[in-house]
């Protein structure tokens, strides 16, 4: 079913000096929001970019700036406010609490810990978010109040569909609220220690015992399994765009599940790994990009990440194998060895360029002090694994940029004060 | 607590209330504490104990429970006092107002609220005089002295009040304000009848808003203890004119007993009396839910008891009683009158029709001025594909030609591919293929290769 405008489709938002700007897949910037517009509206308890986070649904925008929500039609060719809500007072800095595994939308508090709330979900008709400790449903187009549950509910994830909130908490477990009216229609005994991730309102939990673990999806209302998948307890498993769940068996197996259905949309042979402990999934529009992270330690030599142009996006260290899996067949279409490096989480959806970067330091021990070598940056052709660009170059950290432009064909990629122009067909070097 | 050789704790770190023998500690019941918050008041045979959502009663001697009673959204805010058989709790209730703009601002009303120990009833509550929430209570000599956050607050001595209020109504026996005074006093010190025929006086056939909802709340409670018959509340009432707030209480009271009796048509009845008085449910701007601590909105809180009732009505009786109560909601709609229609599907979204109808509504408003409303009805309904697939296909139908009409080429591009994905079995109803209806669709967009460029294919 449609969700989205395309005009949000693989988009990323960016608070900047002069407003707030969309980027597309392409990774295109433009103003969504300008400074002037910001001003005017007076924006609830003011902008706090360190904390903003945004969701969509059909022409509806919904952006959370801090202590405060906005919501816009951006159906029109100038984006219209359509209501705004303070969720807390305060004075001070905000900041994001980490969920458990990082799961739901993550709450905010001030340095002292008092509760501001977080923006959950969006349907057609409604916003889901917590305002304090309480939890909210507005109605989407207008802002009205048609539900509030007065509770501490600021340690709990929440999640939903069309027709219910879903809210899991350690001490209270699950529990399935009609989204109408608030009205609690089920319960289960399963906590957030058990829950790996939402589809809908369905909690996806993994399940341990001393041999086993199994994935399930439970159905909210009947606490019955949709489906179940067995896995040694070597698997780790990585929830990818709230769509697929990816597992990377040490063993030499890869699995990438549809979670609304159970089944495999790839079950592929990979290489073995026996000291795996993590992986990153880049999804594209017809394919997953899989790269592997392992416990092995470089003792001469400390990595750390550099930043993109997105504020507060995980970064993660790979050190391993790559591969590229196609979508619709789930076939292998390349594998390579990567040195170690970081892989950022926001990427342009739509470019063919998987990019990484890092800074890199010998390692002096408790003798000599930490020495910075050099920053290095990768770009791989996400379509066939080879590097499309590499480079080292003596800068204490630099930030990157890529952007496209198809009607020009070209790939530029920015990174220090330096740049590259990369021209489709890519090349590889 | 220690009385009648008994030391009652509800320790901290544990999750029961225990009852030991004061003479060598042996434990002589235990009970979960599930929510309490703390243990209040002895009197007597029995344990007072304070909970997040209402209070309890246990007997001393088992730890049985005598009484429980919930505390329909209102929270304690401190701890109270026994005065007495009746202990008096300070309490805070959250208010959601709407304000001009259609925003809504929460906040919390403080009161004290009476209840007998003896019976768990609610002898009255009043709000405090600043409208905020007290915190413990305590009494000095005749004092009530209140502890806030951030002061400590002395409130008159009761019974130089009432010989003050007396004194008043020795020389003006119809002063509303001090007969709503005194029956106030006399209700929190469980003198009820007094407490009410005052009321009453003070009441007329138009009361203030104070003494009206305190006349209301002590109805409900007559009707909660069954003092009260659902048919004898007019006749106490008698022709007060009620404000939109407390006629929908006492409304929403009633059909409470009808469906706890099963009187599901009878409820529905009464359901559908309260929502075509569309100014009683835009008034009234909450009300609490089916649990304790959600504040719901009145026409959500309407229209979700209308199903139930519909439901269980129709599950209970025979099939001529939903085919009536289908007449009843449809002719609810009126097919010229497009805020009617927006109305009916606020009260009657879940009815089996109003996929239907919604289809019927997007077709009435403006394309350009309801863009995002009609673009709601119709994904709405398109989500429904599982359960009314014709319906499903003609409102995405409808959806693309909407987004054709308003200039959003571009979202129906990116739509084309699953359309197709879903409907290509859907057999249409002008024999048309979906191939073809989409290369019409198609045919209205820009060339839009350059987009893709970049895709495997």
């Amino acid at each position: 079913m449609w969700r989205q405008s395309p005009a949000l489709d693989g988009m990323t938002l960016q608070l900047t000096p002069s407003g707030w700007l969309t980027r597309n897949g392409l990774n295109q910037p433009r103003t969504l929001l300008p400074v002037a517009v910001l001003e005017s509206s007076a924006v609830p308890g003011g902008v706090h970019p360190d904390v903003t986070s945004a969701t969509s649904q059909g022409h509806v925008l919904a952006l959370c700036t801090g202590a405060g929500l906005m919501v816009l039609d951006i159906s029109g060719a100038e984006p219209r406010i359509l209501w705004t809500r303070q969720l807390a007072e305060h004075d001070g800095r905000l900041f994001k609490v980490p969920s458990y595994r990082n799961l739901g939308s993550q709450f905010i508090r001030t340095s002292d810990r008092q509760p501001i709330g977080a923006m959950d979900f969006m349907t057609s008709r409604f916003l889901v978010f917590r305002e304090g400790r309480s939890l909210v449903v507005a109605d989407l187009r207008t802002g009205r109040t048609v539900w509030q549950l007065f509770e501490d509910l600021s340690d709990s994830v929440i999640a939903g569909d069309e027709h219910h909130v879903t809210a899991v908490s350690e001490e209270n477990g699950t529990r399935i609220l009609e989204i109408e009216t608030g009205r609690q229609v089920a319960q289960h005994g399963w906590n957030s220690r058990d829950l790996l991730g939402t589809a809908g309102s369905d909690p996806i939990l993994l399940l341990r015992d001393q041999a086993t673990q199994r994935l399930t999806r439970i159905h909210a209302l009947t606490g019955q399994p949709v489906w179940n998948e067995l896995l040694s307890r070597e698997v780790i498993l990585q929830f990818v765009n709230y769509r697929w769940m990816a597992l990377m068996d040490p063993d030499g197996r890869l699995k990438i599940l549809d979670v609304d259905s159970g089944r495999a949309v790839v079950d592929a042979a990979i290489e073995k790994e026996p000291s795996l402990i993590r992986m990153h999934i880049h999804e594209t529009a017809d394919s997953f990009v899989v790269l592997s992270g392992t416990a092995l330690q470089d003792q001469n030599t400390i990595l750390r990440p550099v930043r993109n142009y997105a504020r507060n996006v995980a970064q993660n260290p790979i050190d391993s194998w790559a591969y590229g899996f196609s979508k619709q067949s789930g076939e292998r279409l390349w594998a390579r060895k990567l040195p170690r490096q970081y892989v950022s989480e926001s990427q342009a959806r739509d470019l063919p360029v998987l990019v990484l970067a890092c800074e890199r330091f010998t390692n002096g021990g408790a003798v000599s002090p930490t020495r910075q070598e050099d920053s290095q940056l990768l770009a791989l052709d996400t379509r066939t694994g080879q590097t499309v660009f590499e480079t080292a170059i003596a800068l204490p950290g630099f930030n990157w940029r890529i952007e496209g432009d198809s009607s020009k064909r070209e790939i530029q990629l920015d990174y220090g004060n330096q740049s590259t122009t990369l021209i489709w067909p890519l090349k590889s070097r | 607590m220690i009385t009648g050789g008994k030391v009652l704790a509800a320790p901290a770190d544990s999750s029961e209330l225990l009852c030991l023998d004061a003479a060598d500690g042996e434990r002589l019941w235990s009970q979960p504490r599930g929510n309490g918050l703390y243990l209040a008041a002895v009197l007597e045979d029995r344990a007072l104990i304070v909970e997040q959502e209402g209070l309890r009663a246990v007997r001393l001697s088992d730890g049985q429970t005598l009484w429980h009673r919930g505390m329909r959204g209102t929270f304690p805010t401190g701890r109270g006092v026994r005065t007495g058989s009746i202990y008096h709790l300070p309490t805070g209730s959250p208010r959601v107002q709407r304000l001009a703009n259609d925003q809504t601002r929460t906040s919390l009303t403080g009161e004290i609220l009476s209840i007998s120990m003896e019976t768990g009833r609610t002898l009255s509550s009043s709000p405090t005089a600043d409208g905020l929430p007290l915190g413990n209570l305590a009494v000095s000599g005749q004092r009530l002295i209140s502890q806030r956050l951030d002061s400590l607050i002395a409130l008159d001595v009761l019974h130089s009040v009432e010989s003050r209020l007396n004194q008043a109504l020795a020389t003006q026996p119809q002063d509303r304000e001090a007969l709503a005074d005194r029956a106030r006093l006399a209700l929190h010190q469980g003198r009820t009848a007094d407490g009410l025929r005052d009321l009453r006086a003070a009441a007329g056939d138009q009361p203030d808003a104070a003494t009206q909802t305190l006349l209301v709340n002590q109805v409900l409670e007559q009707l909660r203890s069954g003092e009260l018959a659902v048919r004898d509340v007019e006749g106490m009432l008698g022709n007060m004119k009620l404000s939109a707030e407390n006629r929908f209480r006492l409304n929403r009271n009633q059909i409470e007993a009808l469906q706890s009796s099963g009187q599901y048509e009878e409820s529905f009845r009464v359901l559908m009396t309260l929502a075509r008085n569309r100014s009683l449910l835009t008034n009234a701007l909450t009300v609490p839910g089916q649990r304790e601590n959600v504040v719901l909105d009145a026409t959500s809180w309407a229209s979700s008891e209308l199903k139930s009732a519909y439901h269980m009505a129709a599950a209970n009786a025979e099939s001529s009683a939903a085919k009536v109560m289908d007449q009843q909601i449809i002719a609810e709609w009126q097919k010229s009158n497009v805020e009617i229609q927006r109305s009916w599907l606020e009260r009657f979204g879940w009815h089996a029709t109003a996929n239907e109808r919604r289809l019927q509504l997007a077709g009435q408003l403006d394309p350009t001025r309801d863009f995002l409303e009609i673009e709601q009805l119709l994904s709405t309904v398109a989500a429904a594909a599982s359960s009314e697939p014709v319906l499903a296909f003609q409102s995405e139908t409808a959806l693309m030609r909407h987004w054709l009409e308003t200039g959003h080429q571009r979202t129906v591009a990116a739509q084309l591919n699953s359309f197709r994905d879903r409907w290509k079995d859907q057999p249409q109803s002008d024999g048309r293929t979906i191939e073809a209806l989409i290369e019409g669709w198609r045919s209205r967009l820009p060339d839009d290769r350059a987009d893709t460029e970049w895709s495997l294919a």
